[in-house]
């Protein structure tokens, strides 16, 4: 599903330029659970954005889906990615001043799902995430664990075929981040591909394979028995 | 401590380098507007102030209605002063000015000669030496004792004494009149205060007039004032003065029968100037309902330059509440705070009210040009101006620093700190109440400008019954007497002139002459039509323009045309017969005399468009006074040469004044022209503080939102999305504003429009397009911050956990 190929991306400021990734290759099959680990700085979620294509790489390739998207426009790569990713952040990041069905229901409205649709498959969702009661609560009003289940609902609500998960337990407790583990585990067996960034080698158990980053290279690789 | 203050408030201002000079640009620009508008109004309220005693002196006015002519003239009869001299206690002294209009004499001009030239003067005024009594005109030479008691001595200003003799001593010198009479100089005033309701430079003695020139009851157009005792009742005098004007009228009975009246007002003095709407008054009056609105406009435009102010200030500090949190942990009382935040805000103040200073004194040239005024930055205006800017710096500042001083000083350091205070711009409802308000400002005097260009336009291509194109007017054809008529059959030969005319009176001219027509020779008074009355000649309608409706026009070859008249079709409607063609009309002017009607012309507008046409006659008989010239020709420079020729070649000493008609007309307008650009820069400048304050904002919701903008992003939505979501908050309020405007300023214009006999509608597009210019401006302003914050890589907003 994903290959990237001597990947590189740089920060500059005025006076040093660091490298982020550096020569980064890494293939991803589609159906796979990845955990990605490293210390602080080490490039994790410099990779998860590129991936996410919310970001560009300096240089290198990177291919999603056998379609070369390196170098894609901010139109095309919006379109490929609100199409085919999920995003599920450490700090949730819901809309305050939506409801948890209207966040749900975002990624609906910018796929240009019919209204009657849309209500049916934010259901479905929230059912599946039992987070129904819920529904017309706003973020404020929800716990740490309820708050990343919607923000899971919401990533999932488009079938994506990939999700990135960039810390989905930082915030929470472990029973809490226990059930989001849970609830990826669940998503991964029924076919979607996920990435996810964490600290946790607890979290990390829950994948087939992890990647250890070190100054935006991959030193290791664990295979998961 | 208030070290600290400073010093947190200069830093904090300097860490917000784009708000603070937005903040400061806004109410600077705002405030030096204010002030140019308080100087104007300043300036209108200041007229004849100058005068000590203006509170107690008075104009006598007449306000009349007879036969279906009503007005109200500031002129009344030469008698009447000496009737009530004497007779009433209250009043202490009394004077008259008599102007060359109220004397029928024509043409009316004054040529003064200096050195071999004759000066055409305009300044010209005939009075008594109680005219000191009762104005204000302080003497450098001479003594207003010794001044205008005897017949061809005469006062001059300063300024005048220099033009004629480079110096200011120059009583006992003469100034020929005319070529034929001697005025000897007693007495040289100051120039008198451009805030004046006459301003003239030669006052000639009273009793220098011609026995034929005083006229008697019945007969108005002298200018008499009263300087009453103080606490005199005005009423009673009033009643008192009317029953004397009515015993001496032509028939006392008329005045109470058929809806006549007659009333006297005494009219005080500080009120002629803005508040006279009289005719005939001694000079162009302003307007207290321009005041009035250049007032309002004056505080609305403080009004949005404050509330941006405070709207910037108070999105701003909301950014502050971590701070007050910190403070508060590490000991700071809450009166500290709220200390601080003031000190702030007021400073902020302070350096805007100084630029604003700045800025309207730049601008005080530019503004004296629009509005046509002399306003200057005087030590006496800065009296009252230095208080009244302490009082405006202290208020807003307190205003605007409030928000945060008390509201986010009241947090409790712990809630803020944990980061459960909303800070967020939703909920802002005072915030768009602000917005709305500030738009709803715009949008008014968006239309109002455009309903005042839709009028100055209308009137401009309004068909007026005569055609101004193409026609000079050479105006002081006076001083040539009989070789007048042999300009204007020179001129006549000239390839390129059309046709010439000679009369004084000219639809665009200032030549009046009101005179009372009568249907049989009883003179009675319930049967008189009022009307212009201008001697011309049989080239005047062709020149002119002026279309015949029924019968003929005056002929050379026809002797009784000299009793014939043609008159327009205001006049056949007053006078009510079913067939005037051919009957006659008496007039009773230095004996009895009577016309015959040759003709019936169309209605033309020879008065102003804010009245109606009223009965105007053509009488055949020579006037010298001026000559129009109907050209037709594409080398108007050769032609004008060729004129210049021919006038040299007959008066070589005399310099030769002209102008064209349609710039006449449109002088006539130049008020209006005036109140219309002032209008359009006030509205530009309206806009545009509400823009910055719109900017300021939109840049703050943008920021506030970075991350739900970043959220969206990520979830799928593209830049059009974004952008129209940022800037759908701002139109719906804009839009708002549009729904509230709208109708108070189709109220309001609808009300100015009233002015104008003839005037256009306030159509639907006007509307249409004030809401539409500013949607649009809005978006534009709006968009900018939009655009900036829809590129912006999500990444950025959600990195920050």
């Amino acid at each position: 599903m994903i290959k990237i190929t001597n990947l590189e991306k740089f920060y500059r400021t005025e006076e040093v330029e660091t490298i982020a990734l550096n020569k980064l290759s890494i293939e991803i099959a589609t159906g796979e659970f990845v955990a990605i680990m490293g210390p602080s700085g080490c490039g994790k979620s410099t990779l998860l954005n590129i991936l996410g294509m919310l970001d560009d790489p300096d240089e290198g390739s990177y291919v999603f889906n056998e379609i070369e998207v390196a170098h894609f426009t901010e139109r095309k790569r919006a379109d490929l990615r609100k199409h085919n990713i999920g995003f599920v952040f450490q700090s949730f990041n819901l809309i305050d001043e939506l409801t948890v069905f209207e966040n749900v229901e975002l990624p609906l409205i910018y796929t240009g799902v019919p209204a009657s649709e849309r209500v049916k498959r934010v259901e479905e969702v929230l059912d599946k995430m039992q987070i129904m009661h819920r529904r017309n609560h706003y973020p404020q009003q929800l716990s740490g664990g309820q708050q990343q289940r919607v923000a899971i609902a919401r990533a999932v609500v488009n079938k994506p075929k990939l999700i990135l998960a960039d810390e989905p337990t930082g915030n929470l407790d472990s029973t809490n981040g226990n059930d989001v583990m849970e609830l990826l585990t669940d998503l991964n067996e029924q076919g979607t591909t996920i990435i996810m960034v964490t600290h946790s080698e607890h979290d990390a158990r829950y994948s087939h394979r992890i990647i250890r980053l070190l100054d935006g290279q991959a030193v290791v690789e664990n295979i998961m028995v | 401590m208030i070290r600290n203050y400073l010093k947190t408030a200069y830093r904090s201002l300097l860490k917000n380098k784009g708000f603070t000079v937005l903040n400061v640009l806004g109410l600077s620009i705002g405030l030096a507007t204010c002030l140019l508008i308080v100087f104007y109004v300043v300036d209108e309220l200041s007229y004849d102030r100058y005068n000590i005693n203006a509170d107690r002196i008075v104009r006598i006015t007449e306000e009349a209605r007879l036969n279906g002519n009503a007005g109200s003239y500031a002129g009344t009869e030469a008698p009447l002063l000496n009737a009530l001299k004497g007779n009433f206690p209250e009043i202490e002294k009394s004077t008259k000015l008599i102007p060359a209009s109220a004397l029928f004499i024509s043409p009316q001009k004054f040529r003064f000669k200096k050195g071999s030239t004759n000066l055409q003067e305009h300044n010209v005024v005939f009075a008594n030496s109680d005219m000191f009594d009762v104005f204000t005109l302080p003497m450098v030479d001479g003594s207003p004792l010794a001044s205008l008691t005897e017949p061809h001595t005469a006062v001059i200003t300063e300024s005048t004494a220099k033009k004629y003799f480079n110096k200011t001593n120059v009583v006992g010198q003469t100034l020929t009149l005319n070529d034929t009479s001697v005025y000897k100089i007693t007495g040289v005033i100051k120039d008198i205060p451009a805030q004046s309701h006459f301003n003239y430079d030669f006052f000639l003695s009273w009793s220098s007039l011609p026995e034929s020139h005083i006229y008697g009851w019945g007969v108005s157009g002298q200018h008499n004032y009263l300087l009453l005792k103080p606490g005199a009742n005005i009423k009673k005098l009033e009643a008192e003065i009317l029953k004397i004007e009515i015993k001496h009228s032509f028939s006392p009975a008329a005045w109470t029968t058929g809806g006549n009246y007659l009333k006297i007002i005494l009219t005080p003095l500080l009120d002629i100037h803005l508040r006279s709407d009289s005719q005939y008054q001694l000079a162009k009056g302003g307007s207290i309902q321009y005041v009035y609105i250049f007032s309002v406009i004056g505080i609305l435009i403080l009004l949005i330059a404050c509330v941006n102010f405070m709207n910037l200030s108070t999105a701003r500090s909301s950014n502050r509440a971590k701070e007050v949190g910190v403070r508060k942990v590490l000991g700071s009382a809450r009166k500290f705070l709220v200390a601080q935040f003031l000190t702030e805000s007021i400073l902020v103040t302070l350096v805007s009210t100084i630029i604003a200073v700045f800025l309207a004194w730049l601008l005080l040239p530019l503004f004296n040009q629009m509005a046509d005024k002399h306003l200057a930055f005087t030590t006496q205006s800065l009296s009252w101006l230095v208080p009244s800017l302490i009082v405006i710096v202290l208020v807003i500042g307190f205003l605007a620093g409030s928000y945060p001083a008390f509201f986010l000083s009241a947090f409790q350091p712990i809630d803020v700190l944990k980061g459960k205070v909303a800070t967020g711009f939703k909920g802002g409802f005072l915030r768009s109440f602000l917005v709305v308000f500030q738009f709803s400002i715009s949008i008014f005097l968006i239309i109002g400008t455009l309903v005042i260009y839709n009028q100055l336009n209308y009137i401009h291509n309004k068909s007026l019954g005569f055609n101004r194109s193409q026609v000079l007017v050479i105006k002081n054809t006076g001083v040539l007497g009989n070789q007048a008529k042999i300009l204007k059959q020179e001129l006549k030969q000239l390839p390129g002139v059309v046709s010439t005319t000679l009369s004084s009176y000219t639809p665009t001219g200032d030549d009046r002459n009101k005179t009372g027509l009568f249907p049989d020779a009883t003179i009675d008074i319930k049967k008189d039509v009022l009307s212009e009355f201008w001697p011309v000649d049989e080239d005047y309608m062709g020149t002119m323009g002026i279309k015949l409706v029924a019968g003929r026009n005056f002929s050379a070859q026809m002797p009784t045309d000299s009793m014939g008249i043609i008159v327009n079709e205001a006049f056949v409607k007053r006078f009510g017969a079913k067939d005037p063609l051919n009957k006659d009309v008496y007039r009773y002017s230095v004996g009895l005399q009577k016309f015959h009607i040759i003709g019936i012309m169309k209605d033309f507008n020879y008065e102003s468009l804010k009245e109606k046409i009223s009965p105007a006659v053509l009488t055949y008989a020579l006037d010298n006074g001026a000559i129009s010239v109907r050209i037709h020709t594409t080398d108007i420079g050769r032609l004008m040469s060729q004129i210049q020729d021919k006038w040299k070649a007959i008066s070589p000493n005399q310099q030769i004044t002209y102008s064209f008609m349609d710039e006449d007309f449109d002088a006539t307008y130049r008020s209006e022209q005036r109140i219309g650009t002032i209008f359009i820069s006030f509205t530009t400048l309206a806009i545009s503080i509400a823009c910055l304050g719109l900017f300021g904002l939109a840049a703050y919701a943008a920021e506030q939102r970075k991350k739900e903008i970043g959220i969206r992003k990520v979830l799928g939505a593209n830049i059009s999305t974004i952008i129209s979501m940022l800037s759908m908050d701002f139109i719906k309020l804009v839009f708002i504003s549009i729904l509230i405007a709208t109708p108070i300023a189709w109220y309001a214009m609808q009300n100015w429009l009233q002015n104008f006999a003839y005037r256009t509608s306030i159509h639907w597009y006007i509307v249409a397009l004030a809401g539409g210019t500013a949607v649009v401006i809005a978006f534009i302003t709006i968009s900018f911050q939009s655009i900036k914050a829809a590129l912006n890589n999500p990444v950025e907003s959600l990195r920050s956990e």
